[in-house]
């Protein structure tokens, strides 16, 4: 369970994030919406605490971890996994140091059960036998199921996605969305995802909120998105660009 | 003026905070001996090159000016303990230094910024590890061990191009040449070189490891990283060269 209570962000003057108040279930795919630049992946970057709130706080499992240290921070991101919008996969390491990073750094396992684990990790995702490729070697779709390959190694509790179809084709989108559906169905973590594309939206998740002007302004199911009347969420899910959202609302 | 003072208190006490994490992880963090032996060699081992023309230029630079000086006096065969001892007190480690920032610093801002715009030390924080320990800290140690060897290499490659041009111009044997350069040679002068060339290396470390640290914006952002990165380190050593010669000028006379 994470709960997020008031949190508040601003980066040189521009307030991202103005209060926002947001609980999402445990074991469940809470999908977050929002225009380009609305601050979801500032959201996320809190949850994971690489971003400092200026106010407000985030609890998991009760846990307030707005108050941990860097040291206590590391302790508790190893339970998270984490898939960045470009992969982010490090570019000097092979696909097998990349997926098992964690593994080499923080445990005490031999390298053939890092081997076996990263093997595992990677046909969890339905890649195999690119071990000692480097990820310049790889298609952009690739290096996002390689990237959901490294976040799940640690077998990680809360599983976070920013914007995991973006820059992938349709098809290599909708493998990734039926890849988080049946993840979070075989591993049944707790999957955050924040994204535009509201396709994926409405695939994989089982509530969804949307961040405008800095706060949540709607929490519900993928249902009750679809048939709301509320002008804002209608022109968004519409697309449309003439609405009460107006060129430079994020 | 008093903005400009803030900024610059400010950038020091950054260059501090990263210095002291970084001691903190060499005294207490994981010992990363792979990752600092590959750095000794990218960032060291493949300047030598570079630091090998450059250091055979200056020593012939040295002793045709030396040269054209002591011929003047006819002390032509004082042009060995002129070019040692310009090279190992002054020239080889500044020059070496500068080399290595312009070099390997370069890169280090580069290969940092260029991880924090692609979100690589986002990843890094997610997984637990701090960068610091992951990235800067194996370069920091690198550098440090590495610099002054690759010093104390120019130094002998200086003294070649002082030889060569005491050979060719002055006649002078290579036994005496040799001999001349081993008497007026004291170990101070090579430590303090050496000690100059650690601090050097550190200066570089961390001031490379910050540029890349606080980088911002895309590929702008990496471009102005490295900039400032080498002029910061050019700045740095020097100043650092002049404190360190005054204080052996003072302590070590």
């Amino acid at each position: 369970m994470i709960r997020i209570q008031e949190l508040q962000k601003n980066f040189n003057g521009l307030r991202v994030l103005r209060g926002v108040n947001l609980s999402i279930e445990a074991a469940k795919t809470h999908v977050i919406i929002g225009r380009s630049g609305s601050g979801k992946s500032v959201l996320l970057k809190h949850i994971l605490g690489i971003i400092k709130p200026d106010a407000g706080k985030i609890f998991i499992d009760d846990l307030e971890i707005t108050a941990l240290s860097e040291k206590e921070l590391d302790k508790i991101r190893i339970k998270f996994g984490m898939v960045f919008q470009g992969a982010a996969l490090f570019d000097s390491l092979n696909i097998r140091e990349n997926v098992g990073f964690l593994l080499y750094e923080n445990s005490r396992f031999s390298k053939s059960e890092i081997k076996e684990k990263v093997t595992n990790s990677l046909s969890l995702v339905g890649l195999k036998d690119i071990e000692t490729k480097y990820p310049q070697e790889l298609s952009g779709g690739m290096k996002k199921r390689v990237a959901i390959a490294r976040a799940l190694c640690f077998n990680p509790s809360v599983l976070l996605y920013d914007e995991p179809t973006t820059g992938v084709d349709p098809i290599g989108a909708d493998m990734i969305n039926s890849l988080i559906k049946n993840l979070q169905n075989k591993l049944g973590t707790t999957s955050v995802v924040v994204t535009h594309d509201l396709n994926s939206a409405f695939k994989i998740a089982h509530s969804i909120s949307m961040l405008f002007g800095g706060k949540i302004i709607f929490t519900g199911t993928p249902e009750d998105l679809k048939k709301t009347d509320d002008s804002k969420l209608r022109q968004f899910i519409d697309g449309n660009m003439s609405g009460p959202i107006k060129e430079v609302d994020i | 003026m008093i903005a400009g003072l803030k900024e610059l208190l400010v950038y020091f006490g950054k260059i501090a905070i990263l210095f002291f994490e970084i001691i903190h992880y060499i005294l207490y963090g994981k010992k990363r001996i792979r990752n600092t032996v590959y750095q000794m060699i990218t960032l060291g081992a493949e300047g030598l090159p570079i630091v090998s023309l450059i250091a055979l230029f200056t020593g012939i630079i040295m002793g045709f000016q030396t040269s054209y000086q002591l011929e003047k006096i006819s002390s032509g065969i004082h042009i060995a303990s002129l070019v040692v001892l310009s090279l190992t007190r002054e020239l080889g480690p500044m020059l070496t230094s500068l080399i290595v920032a312009g070099r390997s610093g370069a890169s280090i801002s580069a290969e940092i910024s260029s991880m924090k715009v692609t979100e690589q030390i986002d990843a890094l924080k997610s997984l637990g590890t701090d960068p610091v320990d992951y990235l800067a800290t194996p370069k920091f140690v690198a550098l440090v061990l590495t610099l002054p060897l690759l010093v104390l290499y120019s130094d002998l490659v200086g003294i070649l191009g002082g030889y060569i041009v005491g050979a060719t111009k002055l006649n002078i044997s290579f036994n005496l040449y040799m001999r001349m350069t081993i008497e007026s040679l004291h170990l101070k002068d090579i430590l303090t070189g050496l000690v100059k060339a650690g601090v050097f290396g550190a200066i570089i470390g961390v001031v490379c490891c910050h540029e890349g640290f606080s980088s911002k914006g895309g590929a702008t952002g990496v471009g102005k990283s490295v900039i400032n990165s080498v002029v910061r380190s050019f700045l740095l050593i020097l100043t650092a060269d002049c404190i360190l010669t005054a204080l052996f000028y003072l302590l070590i006379p």
